[in-house]
């Protein structure tokens, strides 16, 4: 019986809305949330958004990370082939790279020391 | 021998019989020639006759009759004259005063010589039958009002074009009003109670004891509890919307209003001008002076000054209670005129209805942080999840064009602060994207994600 609860919630939970994974030129992801019961369709909503002709697949909404830790790489997010939605590292690690040499080069402009260049963070002197 | 006495006992019969109910009338004297009481019995056979004739029906006795000319159910409706046969009083739908079918005249093409055509009408439920046309010369540059009479001939009232309907006359149905020029008859505004069908809607009851129409239409600020007046007035308000139109003109849709006790209803756009009213001849417009002196709200009036129409006329004023010379009227809106006294599309107002612009075209409240959940929404298709803090709201009806509010606001992903900074970062009819970012401006996601659109939406 708590079974037959369990999957009933699980099912109910957010039956009115079907999720989709759009995959872009560059690999990014764009995931959408379609409300079964809009009168616009998935192909409207495509269209209007300037994502017509790109792949599409139907995805759950089990498959879309909701750790926060996870979504914090929400930006490296590509289209999986063991999970449908996975990180992709190489862009993940050439992005923190990229953003480490502009805050080196940031703290250099600033004549700062690490130490300094972290307290004016805090501080909120600089971004 | 057998025979003929039959004959005579059913010959008595008959007679006797046949004056049953006429006897009445006794004439029990016999005159013989030198009689001394000549003149007694003359009197008494005199007033025998008089009694008789003056009490035709007789007397009865519930449905017993025991005296009379007329015997019970023997006058068919065939012996009856038009004016009092019941058959054609029905068949004529009499069913109330006035009732009158033809009779009316028509407008005329360069002469003021017209003619009144054949009808039949009931003058305070006589019946008159006209069998002929009347000719009629009507009077130059005049509002004329004619009626039939109880005494079957044709009467006229005069008076000059604008000026108030005079009383009915006694005796009479009204006709119609025939408005003259120099040269002919321009016009003519049918005033004849052409059926017994209508009545007024105090005479319609839900029930025997119940709500008449009257009551369920009177009553009730329709839609708004207040407007510039105060309180919105009350009564059917139906339609009657204050559009804008052009920048020298505004307009009001057809529609239905209680104006004052009056029922007036128009099927066609009432298109507005800067020039002023003449709301006794349903002539739409400013109630005094000029357009100036802007900018200014003009409160906008659903006018019944105009008498024997079903229709009302709109004034428009600066005074938002009481506008220049209107006895009927019921404020409807309001318009507005820029610095260069030219009507503004901007914020026109119907008080008994609610502007699409003027509610929320749609909304949605959505976890961004998770898995994107929407937990609930209005008018919304689809969320996209662009990138971190990157939404677009797929709207379902769209709204009408991309000038319309939008705003989004979230609770920041881990942080207890909330309300950073959320931009639009484009906006279209039908797609409003949302760049979401915390207090270092690094783009995040955040729970709950919140975002409306209002403005013009058609839904």
């Amino acid at each position: 019986m708590i079974k037959f609860l369990i999957l009933f919630l699980c099912l109910s939970l957010n039956a009115f809305a079907s999720e989709y994974i759009v995959e872009k030129a560059d690999g990014s992801i764009v995931i959408i949330h379609h409300n079964d019961a809009a009168a616009q369709t998935l192909e409207e909503t495509l269209n209007e958004n300037g994502l017509a002709g790109l792949p599409i697949i139907r995805i759950n909404q089990s498959d879309i990370p909701s750790d926060p830790a996870e979504r914090l790489d929400r930006n490296y997010w590509k289209r999986g082939i063991l999970k449908k939605i996975e990180v992709d590292t190489a862009k993940k690690a050439a992005a923190q790279a990229a953003k480490q040499a502009k805050e080196d080069r940031k703290r250099l402009l600033l004549k700062l020391t690490p130490a300094e260049y972290q307290e004016a963070k805090e501080l909120g002197i600089v971004r | 021998m057998r025979k003929s006495l039959a004959f005579s006992l059913y010959l008595s019969w008959m007679v006797i019989g046949g004056q049953a109910f006429a006897d009445i009338v006794s004439l029990d004297s016999n005159y013989v020639a030198g009689q001394t009481d000549m003149t007694t019995k003359l009197n008494a056979d005199r007033l025998a006759l008089t009694n008789g004739v003056n009490n035709i029906r007789g007397v009865f006795a519930g449905s017993a009759q025991s005296s009379g000319q007329i015997k019970a159910d023997t006058i068919g409706e065939e012996n009856m004259a038009d004016d009092a046969n019941p058959r054609i009083r029905t068949n004529e739908g009499a069913g109330c005063p006035d009732k009158t079918s033809g009779m009316l005249t028509t407008t005329t093409s360069g002469t003021l010589l017209g003619s009144i055509p054949a009808g039949v009408s009931y003058p305070d439920g006589y019946r008159v039958e006209k069998t002929t046309t009347t000719a009629k010369t009507w009077t130059a540059s005049k509002w004329t009002y004619y009626y039939i009479l109880t005494s079957g001939s044709f009467d006229y009232q005069e008076v000059t074009i604008g000026a108030a309907r005079p009383s009915d006359l006694a005796g009479s149905a009204t006709i119609a009003r025939v408005s003259t020029d120099g040269t002919q008859v321009v016009a003519v505004q049918d005033l004849r109670t052409t059926s017994c069908a209508t009545g007024t809607f105090a005479g319609t009851f839900s029930t025997s004891s119940g709500s008449t129409l009257d009551d369920m239409l009177k009553v009730g600020p329709p839609v708004r509890r207040f407007s510039p007046a105060g309180r919105t007035p009350v009564g059917h308000a139906q339609g009657a919307f204050v559009s804008w139109d052009s920048h020298t003109t505004f307009k009001v849709t057809p529609g239905a209003l209680y104006i004052n006790g009056r029922y007036r209803f128009v099927s066609s756009d009432i298109t507005v001008t800067t020039g002023t009213d003449t709301p006794s001849s349903g002539l739409s417009g400013l109630d005094t002076g000029t357009v100036t002196g802007g900018p200014l709200k003009y409160y906008v009036y659903g006018v019944a000054d105009q008498d024997d129409v079903t229709s009302y006329s709109v004034t428009y004023s600066t005074n938002a209670t009481t506008p220049t010379g209107l006895t009927n009227y019921r404020l409807i809106g309001s318009v507005n005129t820029d610095a260069t006294n030219l009507f503004t599309s901007r914020d026109n107002v119907t008080v008994h209805a609610i502007s699409e612009r003027e509610i929320v075209g749609g909304w949605v409240h959505f976890d961004g942080q998770g898995s994107g959940t929407i937990l609930n929404s209005y008018n919304v298709a689809s969320i996209l999840e662009n990138a971190a803090g990157d939404y677009s709201i797929s709207w379902d009806s769209d709204f009408v064009n991309a000038t319309y509010y939008a705003d989004c606001t979230h609770s920041q992903q881990g942080s207890t602060t909330n309300g950073a900074a959320d931009s639009i970062q484009s906006l279209t009819a039908g797609v409003a994207r949302f760049n979401i970012k915390n207090v270092s401006d690094a783009a995040v996601d955040g729970n709950p994600t919140v975002c409306i659109g209002v403005g013009d939406t058609r839904r």
